[in-house]
């Protein structure tokens, strides 16, 4: 399990308005990203297709729900003004792992090419927010 | 002759005098009904409030007690210490909503005392100690992340309402002081509830989740005899579905105190809009009651 710590004891958000719309936005699709993809990798038809993969599978999957629980919480925790400027550099990718996090997750395919898609997807996230 | 013009001023001033009672009556009652609806509604924001807690600590935990065999022994202090403040974090902003909330309702109490009281000096310091309470905290909240949302984003437009004569002027004053204020601070609840709402669908969902992996499926699945209380908690399951799409009562309800405002500040606050608000209240309150039944 990598460690990862919280950015900070921060509770609330302060916003620049700099930063508005474009970034609240991304950073609300982002947060909204990570709670669908915490409640489908929890889901009875995730654990399914867990039960069918390896025991190395099923640990791996564990060790990316954790790490995607605890990024939804560091980033839901986040001051808004202090990543927009990392969320800008980081849009474009941030907008690709979020579409290849959609598609694995809705189609289910295989276990290694949707928790290698959710582990982009916070490596990109971790770019934002430190999550290490 | 001179009977029926002395005689009509005596008609005339019992007519006035009725007409002032009464409508002094009903600015009481419209401004007490109000109150009294806000008290309510706190009672029932703060079920809400409650559960969206408890709902972010038991997702956190079935998830960390689920995927703990995971963490390797020796990161698992610092992992729970992480968690732990992440979560304590997301507890304070709850908190603030919570007494956000009462101010509001502190506030409505001043205004039903300031509508029914002969000497309202004491109201108006109400009103205004509760209002600036309010401005105190609402900045904070507004800022606050809550859910997936940014409560500041999800505030809607409101306008000024307008306020009618109601023939007490320390009431007057005050609602054209700050009905526009209020108003916009009842539609931070709204917003505030709306993220509330969506954070609690979340953790809920994930709570269900592994409760139908583990506690019906997996044992239906499995040989043998099915455990004693597998028929009770498919039940609750299934009903707990229902109840968690429903989780968003809480900002439907604010959005009514709010449009229940604006009728009283316009002296338009009826029996069938307090029936309507109450109704829109006890739908959050026994939404928040399932959910904690269900937790």
């Amino acid at each position: 399990m990598t460690k990862r710590s919280s950015s900070g004891p921060m509770a609330v958000v302060r916003e620049a308005p700099s930063s508005r719309p474009d970034t609240a936005g991304l950073y609300a699709t982002l947060l909204s990203d990570l709670n669908s993809t915490i409640v489908r990798m929890t889901s009875p038809r995730f654990d399914a297709v867990l039960q069918s993969g390896s025991a190395e599978d099923r640990l791996r999957a564990m060790r990316e729900i954790l790490a995607v629980e605890k990024a939804r919480l560091v980033l839901g925790n986040a001051v808004l003004q202090e990543i927009a400027t990392k969320l800008k550099e980081n849009e474009p990718e941030l907008i690709e792992g979020r579409e290849s996090l959609e598609e694995a997750l809705d189609h289910l395919e295989s276990i290694t090419k949707v928790l290698d898609t959710v582990s982009s997807f916070l490596d990109v996230i971790g770019k934002v927010v430190s999550l290490v | 002759m001179k009977r029926v013009i002395r005689g009509f001023p005596v008609i005339a001033v019992a007519l006035i005098l009725g007409i002032v009672t009464s409508a002094c009556a009903a600015r009481i009652t419209q401004f007490g009904d109000f109150a009294q609806a806000g008290l309510t509604y706190v009672k029932a924001s703060e079920a809400v409030i409650d559960d969206a807690g408890v709902a972010s600590i038991r997702a956190n935990n079935v998830t960390l007690v689920k995927n703990r065999p995971a963490i390797p022994p020796e990161n698992r202090l610092a992992e729970i210490n992480t968690h732990n403040d992440l979560l304590k974090e997301r507890l304070v902003i709850l908190q603030d909503i919570r007494r956000h909330g009462r101010l509001l309702q502190r506030y409505f109490q001043a205004l039903a005392d300031l509508a029914g009281s002969d000497a309202p000096q004491a109201a108006a310091a109400a009103a205004d100690g509760a209002f600036a309470s309010l401005s105190k905290l609402s900045p904070g909240i507004k800022t606050a992340k809550v859910g997936a949302a940014s409560v500041g984003n999800l505030i809607p437009a409101v306008t000024k309402p307008i306020v009618a004569s109601f023939k007490v002027r320390a009431l007057e004053r005050e609602l054209e002081l700050r009905s526009e204020a209020i108003a916009n601070e009842i539609a931070l609840q709204e917003a505030a509830f709306t993220a509330i709402g969506q954070g609690l669908v979340t953790d809920l969902q994930v709570q269900m989740n592994t409760f139908e992996t583990e506690q019906v499926n997996n044992p239906f699945a499995a040989d043998g005899v099915l455990p004693g209380n597998w028929v009770g908690n498919r039940e609750q399951l299934l009903k707990m579905t229902g109840t968690v799409a429903s989780a968003g009562a809480a900002a439907a309800a604010a959005r009514n105190l709010r449009a229940s405002f604006e009728s009283l500040v316009n002296n338009r606050f009826d029996r069938a809009a307090l029936d309507s608000l109450l109704l829109d209240i006890n739908a959050m309150l026994d939404i928040a009651t399932k959910i904690a039944e269900g937790l």
